[in-house]
């Protein structure tokens, strides 16, 4: 993988603000009086595709919802662009896991991503030609085109990922949050739907991927965090992955002791 | 021809026929959200909680209307703070509201003698009975109702398919989903009066699933359901009016019917 020309080992700084893309600095998040994150620090530069990895209850999903400010955090702060979260809704696009998204709701590839100008056209309006553009160009982006008649509830894993990628593109986003992103995904559309983020990448935003999945992990991601209640590593893959293997096989010992806070409802 | 027409030189035959073909219009738009989350249950409850407030506003000697509508959106809020106080499953506390506040109603109703209104037809619809007040306050509600549904339409949307990547998107879901149930509050009420509190899950739910199985998308199907509705509520109007049955069990079979058609007819199976 080339990274000379974009070494996100550096922190580099958003043209318009001077301040890093997403930094995550001292993060605590309890769920229920369980402590499911605590001292999780990050920084990420604009245009760094970051792999969050780590033990099935290790805080991953937990890390994404509160960086989408789903949740609470208890303690610390998570500055977008140099702006504290809640004041930058709309700059963060998430992608739910598959099964917190509502199935029976017939809404096809087009509704899906046409749901993304909601925000940018406002309350009391309906969508304009430019809107409609808009999710042309994010769906051929995407390679979704050709399919944006069916409904998302027939199309395959990785074409609903996709799907739901270009709605991110569509909510014009700087940030992009991806919960278990491979889950359901068969490998040969894993490596589609990660040219994909690649290509936004270059584009200059930053994407955050959570997954179990550490097989591929260097030819994936440009940086990784190996989460585990904290950050047990975070560089580049290779940095990290002996630090992650580590954290699975102990966790693997450890019985899965807790498993609930992965999946713990933000609500 | 005779046959059509006759029944609409009784002025109660005309009022009966615009509510009807109101509720068969509004119920099934509505219906389309209830169908595609999951809120029968809600909206069976709604409808059968809404008795003690009928219940009082007609010992008052007001429109039924004025009771249903505060009692309706009190259940509606009710039931999510008790959710979240207690902690149990949102169809408990929707049970316990349902039965409790159906009770309530049925003691009142009780307990009170020469009411001017039948239990029976509150409980079962009685469209044939309804005064040029009932017609203007469904025209005034169903109107408002479609109107609520068309201006938050993109951001309903969004918060039924994906509640998560829509609060992210900076959307106020809590806000919407309670929006929501106020619209169904409102379409209840009107639907009362034609099919009665025990039959509004049929106008809710039958013609709206029934477009669900006919219709790809969302909106196309909000307006076949609208469609069906009305078919729906006219020929259930006029068997009501013939046969001298309620009009409630009168269009719930004609809707039944039309989902068992639409089932029938079905080439494929739903998917999810």
């Amino acid at each position: 993988m080339d990274m000379s020309s974009q070494n996100p080992a550096l922190p580099r700084s958003s043209p318009s603000t001077g301040a890093p893309a997403l930094s995550v600095e001292d993060v605590a998040v309890e769920l229920g009086g369980r402590t499911i994150l605590e001292e999780v620090s990050f920084t990420a530069g604009p245009g760094v595709l970051v792999g969050v990895l780590g033990p099935n209850g290790a805080g991953k999903s937990t890390l994404l919802n509160a960086i989408a400010g789903l949740i609470p955090l208890k303690e610390g702060r998570i500055l977008i662009e140099g702006q504290p979260g809640p004041r930058m809704r709309g700059q963060v696009a998430y992608v739910p896991q598959q099964e917190r998204v509502n199935w029976r709701f017939p809404a096809t590839a087009w509704d899906v991503v046409m749901m993304g100008r909601t925000k940018p056209i406002g309350w009391l309006r309906r969508p304009g030609g430019h809107d409609q553009d808009a999710v042309r160009g994010c769906l051929e982006k995407v390679g979704m085109w050709e399919k944006r008649a069916f409904l998302v509830s027939e199309l395959s894993g990785g074409q609903r990922q996709r799907v739901f990628v270009a709605r991110a593109l569509a909510q014009e986003a700087s940030i992009l949050l991806l919960d278990e992103a491979f889950s359901g995904v068969d490998v040969a559309s894993q490596e589609g739907l990660v040219s994909v983020l690649k290509g936004l990448r270059d584009g200059g935003r930053t994407i955050l991927i959570a997954t179990h999945d550490v097989g591929t992990l260097s030819a994936r991601f440009d940086m990784a965090v190996c989460l585990n209640r904290h950050v047990c590593g975070w560089g580049t893959p290779e940095q990290v992955t002996p630090r992650l293997i580590e954290e699975l096989y102990s966790a693997h010992n450890a019985h899965h002791n807790s498993t609930n806070g992965e999946n713990g409802h933000p609500a | 021809m005779d046959i059509l027409l006759e029944p609409f030189q009784f002025s109660f035959m005309v009022r009966a026929l615009i509510v009807s073909v109101a509720v068969g219009i509004v119920a099934p738009v509505m219906g389309s959200y209830v169908v595609s989350r999951g809120l029968a249950l809600m909206g069976d409850a709604l409808s059968h909680a809404v008795l003690p407030g009928i219940a009082v506003a007609v010992l008052l000697g007001l429109s039924p209307v004025a009771g249903t509508i505060p009692t309706a959106i009190v259940m509606a809020i009710l039931i999510g703070y008790l959710s979240r106080r207690t902690g149990f499953s949102e169809d408990t506390t929707i049970g316990i509201l349902f039965v409790g506040l159906f009770a309530l109603g049925l003691a009142v109703l009780s307990l009170a003698h020469g009411l001017p209104v039948r239990l029976e037809d509150i409980l079962l619809g009685q469209v044939l009975g309804v005064s040029w007040g009932d017609v203007a306050s469904t025209l005034g509600l169903g109107t408002l109702a479609l109107l609520l549904l068309y201006a938050f339409h993109k951001e309903l949307v969004f918060a039924t398919f994906d509640p998560l990547g829509a609060r992210v998107a900076g959307l106020n879901v809590g806000l919407l989903d309670n929006v929501l149930l106020v619209i169904l509050a409102l379409v209840i009420v009107i639907a009362l009066q034609a099919v009665g509190i025990i039959l509004v899950l049929a106008m809710l739910i039958v013609p709206a699933a029934t477009a669900r199985l006919l219709v790809r998308r969302f909106a196309p199907g909000m307006a076949v359901g609208a469609l069906l509705g009305t078919v729906v509520a006219v020929a259930g109007l006029y068997i009501s009016f013939y046969l001298n049955l309620p009009s409630g069990p009168a269009m719930t079979l004609v809707a039944v019917a039309f989902f068992a058609l639409a089932v029938a007819a079905r080439r494929r199976v739903l998917s999810r």
